[in-house]
């Protein structure tokens, strides 16, 4: 027998209720399933998904969330539903969920990070994947409540959850319930190594900026100009596409502002502006007081990065083959790629060796390996398990 | 295309640090945010704080699981170093601060900090205790400002105390004033205004003073007044179905009661019975009256809520008790006024009574003047005779001398029965002439009358009476009222004279004596039975009466047990009524 496990099954079923079953039985190839990791389109009823899945599957931990696309072995998709079953006696999980992340949200990932302290067993290795809902809240504020609770021993991987861009309401499930508002994790824990990677694939263009004004994730002014048309003029766009907050976050999913750091470029997806106040705003924080970059891509940087990310997950396993990968891409990564992102998928099943691959597109990803910092826009974030 | 200078990065975390410790302002949040900014700053795992000598915060380690000595001991090492929970031991870099003595901390897994990032981390240090005393001097300015609220506050609370407390001082002393001074028969008007007062004073929705019955528990609306708009409260709060029994109970024993909310009352019967009467809030005191609760006095407030101030509350006690003594002052006066109306009404008795005494006295003048009178009379004709007898005796016939002397004897009679009459009179009127009763058979004393003393009469009389009928009287006194009446009827009525007598009830017998003249006229018939009122009257006659026969009868019937009245029956007729023997049954 198989000491651990992993198997993924993917439907495109038009019924809810039997997708779940598809997903299920096809993700079921060993005994002993032990957590079954869910990702969705939004148009599925989550509950149907979900009865579907405990038809065949009723004891596991069960987690999950909707999304802006699938991400299966077969390739990238929408309206359908991935699962992924880690299973087999070398495996302890534990589950929990945090919940009214929009009154407050590092709460929520206070209490979400309780799956770790349910884990029995003194298996060496571990890490807590995260299932958020990206429209509650300040998700740095979630990756500060996990870490408060966690520390620095155990690594954080995962996504926040979508709605096929509609940017209305995502949905996560825990088990038998069915959330909004949420942090849902599941803590895994293994005798073999778990190795995460992190890579964006964007490059600072141009001279730094200064930001002279800022509130949370609201660029006000850059360089003591407002901040719109000093990101306009830069990137020498057509004032048309400033028309509305659609127009913008189409125009600037390959525009990034970049925030640097120690030792590396943090990104800062601008979803939206201010037409009369010309601010920017951003999915997370950009520091008044700090510098940043108009952050460049290409099919070729976006598809580098996908390479080092594996690379770097692969690295950690200590040359033990994966036997299954999770991968949580941005949805602004998949727009850059345009018709090429099945390459990219195809990349990383590549790296995977014919081991089960399972992911989606995300509103954000989470990764903290090192330092306290571990909430990404516009990256991919895998986890290699062997 | 410029790539970002390898050195400017700590520009960007130090201003996300100060900008994360300018958006806090509670000294709890400054700690959390610069140790979790701290340790995000440098991609450290760890970053820890300790004031003191004690570790107030730290990050890194899972949750609770820090050993509090490693961190402090790491501070002060000059190699400091942390063992983290799946890290094993990590290098620390260690800044000291200032007021407050302390240590900010960082370790970082990946490599030590640089000598930058030292100073980077130094200057950290410093933001923090800067942020920190902001912080205290934000949380002693809120405190000094909360202070000076909450002074303020009371200030204003004190002084509208003070100013409510001097409205309600001059209420207390126009309501005393204008209840005290009021007249009895303006006491309830001045109620009235008193209660409208107090209403428009305090803002209220109605004021009531209820009063109940001595026996009762019921209480009734007395006085009442409601603020403009709301309906009056009516008669009855027991029409409204509240049974105050219990309030009662609790008003005697305590000096009021207070009812913020309708929610304060537990007992849900009265509660929907205070509903249905549209009380919401209420103060009631009891009103006494001595020493005895008479009634209650009532503030009302009918839709809302109130905090009733202790001042509202002694306020309307004090008042409770102004309206007792009041009322206790009113009853007195009318119960004066009642004296004085006795003392009127027995002076009138008493100058009704001197009356009657003046007439009496009038009339017994009047009765000796008549009596002299009468007496003078048949004696100046004696001794007209006599003296003519004397002195011409000589020279008169025979026929002459003999009519004189029958004269004379005539007179004599006349004056003979009317001192006997006089004396009877006075001896009735005296009470001296009691009788001796008996059982008397009328029959066998009225045969004998008629045979003797009545023989002249005896033609025109006729007797009706039972031979067993029988009278308990003194028999001379029953002659003597039948012969007076027999002979009255015979001087001034028309034969012929009837007597009869039957029982009326088993202790009466009524005797009848009845003639067919004109009777007597009715001008006359209430004084018919007074002394000389035959002679009073002046209706000419030819009778020869003393004019005390009536009297005399009256006084005999009263003797033994009766009376007398007159009728009208065809003629006169005297109704006499005599006592019936109670030993002696009807056979």
């Amino acid at each position: 027998m198989r000491e651990r496990w992993v198997g993924v099954g993917a439907s495109q079923a038009t019924d809810p209720h039997d997708a779940g079953r598809e997903i299920a039985q096809g993700a079921l190839s060993g005994p002993s399933p032990k957590l079954a990791v869910t990702f969705f389109s939004d148009d599925y009823d989550a509950a149907a998904i979900r009865d579907g899945i405990r038809s065949v599957l009723p004891d596991v931990e069960l987690v999950g969330c909707s999304t802006a696309g699938e991400i299966a072995a077969a390739g990238p998709g929408t309206s359908g539903a991935v699962l992924t079953v880690f299973g087999g006696p070398g495996f302890d999980v534990a589950t929990a969920c945090g919940e009214r992340a929009d009154e407050d949200t590092r709460q929520a990932g206070v209490d979400a990070a309780a799956s770790l302290a349910r884990l029995v067993g003194e298996r060496e290795h571990r890490a807590v994947i995260v299932l958020s809902d990206g429209l509650a809240g300040d998700q740095e504020e979630v990756v500060r409540g996990l870490y408060e609770q966690l520390g620095s021993a155990v690594p954080l991987v995962g996504g926040c959850a979508g709605d096929d861009l509609k940017m209305v309401r995502t949905t996560q499930i825990h088990n038998d319930r069915i959330l909004n508002n949420a942090v849902v994790t599941a803590a895994l824990a293994s005798d073999a190594p778990l190795g995460v990677g992190v890579r964006h694939g964007w490059r600072p263009v141009g001279d730094p900026m200064l930001v002279t004004s800022s509130r949370g994730n609201v660029v006000l002014r850059l360089d003591d100009r407002p901040a719109l048309d000093v990101y306009l003029e830069r990137l020498g766009a057509d004032p048309s596409v400033a028309v509305d907050d659609a127009s913008i976050a189409r125009f600037a999913l390959t525009h990034p502002l970049g925030v640097v750091r120690r030792n590396r470029e943090e990104i800062r997806f601008v979803s939206g502006a201010d037409l009369e106040q010309r601010s920017l705003t951003c999915i997370a924080n950009v520091p008044q007081g700090g510098l940043t970059w108009i952050m460049d891509g290409d099919d070729e940087s976006v598809l580098h990065a996908t390479d080092d990310a594996c690379a770097d997950a692969l690295a950690q396993l200590d040359g033990a083959a994966p036997i299954g990968f999770l991968a949580f891409d941005c949805i602004a990564r998949r727009e850059v790629l345009g018709p090429s992102v099945a390459n990219e998928v195809e990349r990383i099943a590549t790296h995977a060796g014919g081991a089960p691959v399972a992911g989606f597109y995300t509103y954000g990803e989470i990764a903290r390996t090192h330092g306290s910092r571990g909430f990404h826009n516009q990256t991919l974030v895998v986890l290699a398990v062997s | 295309m410029t790539a970002p200078r390898p050195d400017i990065w700590p520009a960007t975390e130090l201003a996300e640090f100060l900008v994360q410790l300018s958006g806090v302002t509670t000294v709890d949040d400054v700690v959390r945010t610069a140790v979790g900014s701290a340790a995000e700053s440098f991609d450290a795992e760890v970053a820890a704080l300790v004031f003191d000598g004690r570790v107030v915060r730290t990050i890194g380690f899972p949750a609770g699981d820090h050993d509090q000595d490693q961190v402090v001991a790491a501070c002060r090492s000059d190699t400091p170093v942390v063992t983290v929970p799946g890290l094993g031991e990590v290098p620390a870099t260690v800044v000291s601060l200032q007021d407050p003595d302390g240590w900010l901390l960082v370790a970082r897994a990946e490599e030590p900090l640089s000598t930058v990032e030292a100073g980077l981390l130094a200057a950290m240090g410093r933001s923090l205790t800067l942020a920190l005393r902001a912080a205290q001097l934000v949380a002693g300015e809120r405190e000094l400002r909360q202070a000076a609220e909450q002074q303020a506050t009371q200030n204003k609370r004190l002084a509208d105390a003070i100013a409510q407390h001097a409205v309600l001082e001059q209420f207390l002393l126009r309501a005393a004033r204008n209840l005290i001074g009021a007249q009895p028969s303006e006491l309830d008007r001045a109620i009235l205004a008193t209660l409208g007062q107090l209403g428009d004073t305090l803002g209220l929705d109605r004021c009531v003073l209820m009063t109940r019955p001595p026996d009762g528990d019921v209480l009734s609306t007395r006085h009442e007044w409601a603020r403009a708009g709301l309906a009056g409260f009516g008669g009855d709060l027991d029409a409204a179905g509240i049974h105050v029994a219990s309030w009662f109970r609790d008003l005697s024993t305590t000096q009021a009661v207070v009812i913020a909310a309708p929610e304060e009352i537990v007992d849900t019967e009265e509660r929907a019975a205070l509903q249905a009467l549209g009380i919401a809030a209420a103060v009631v005191v009891p009103v006494f009256r001595g020493s005895t609760m008479f009634g209650a006095l009532a503030l009302i407030n009918t839709q809302t809520a109130r905090d009733w101030r202790h001042e509202e509350v002694n306020v309307l006690r004090v008042l409770g008790e102004v309206l007792g003594s009041t009322l206790d002052r009113r009853e007195a006066l009318v119960a004066l006024g009642l004296a004085n109306e006795q003392l009127r009404s027995s002076n009138e008795d008493l100058a009704r009574s001197n009356e009657q005494l003046r007439v009496l006295s009038a009339s017994k003048d009047e009765f000796v003047s008549m009596a002299s009178h009468e007496l003078r009379t048949p004696l100046t004709s004696i001794l007209g005779f006599t003296e003519t007898l004397r002195r011409h005796g000589d020279v008169l016939g025979e026929v002459q001398r003999d009519s004189f002397l029958d004269a004379v004897e005539r007179h004599a009679r006349r004056l003979h029965r009317l001192v006997a009459d006089l004396l009877d009179v006075s001896r009735i009127e005296s009470g001296k002439s009691t009788g001796v009763p008996s059982t008397v058979r009328l029959r066998d004393e009225l045969d004998a009358l008629v045979r003797e003393d009545l023989a002249i009469h005896a033609p025109h009389v006729t007797v009706d009476v039972d031979p067993d009928l029988y009278v308990f009287a003194d028999p001379d006194h029953v002659r003597r009222i039948v012969i007076n009446l027999v002979e009255n009827a015979s001087k001034y009525g028309e034969p012929p004279i009837e007597v009869a007598a039957h029982d009326v009830d088993r202790d009466t017998v009524e005797l009848i004596v009845r003639d067919h003249g004109p009777g007597v006229p009715s001008a006359f018939q209430s004084e018919l039975f007074e002394k000389f009122t035959q002679a009073s009257t002046g209706v000419q006659r030819e009778a020869t009466g003393t004019g005390l026969g009536l009297a005399i009868v009256r006084g005999l019937a009263h003797v033994n047990g009766g009376d007398i009245r007159y009728e009208d029956r065809d003629g006169a007729c005297f109704v006499v009524t005599f006592r019936r023997p109670q030993a002696v049954a009807t056979p």
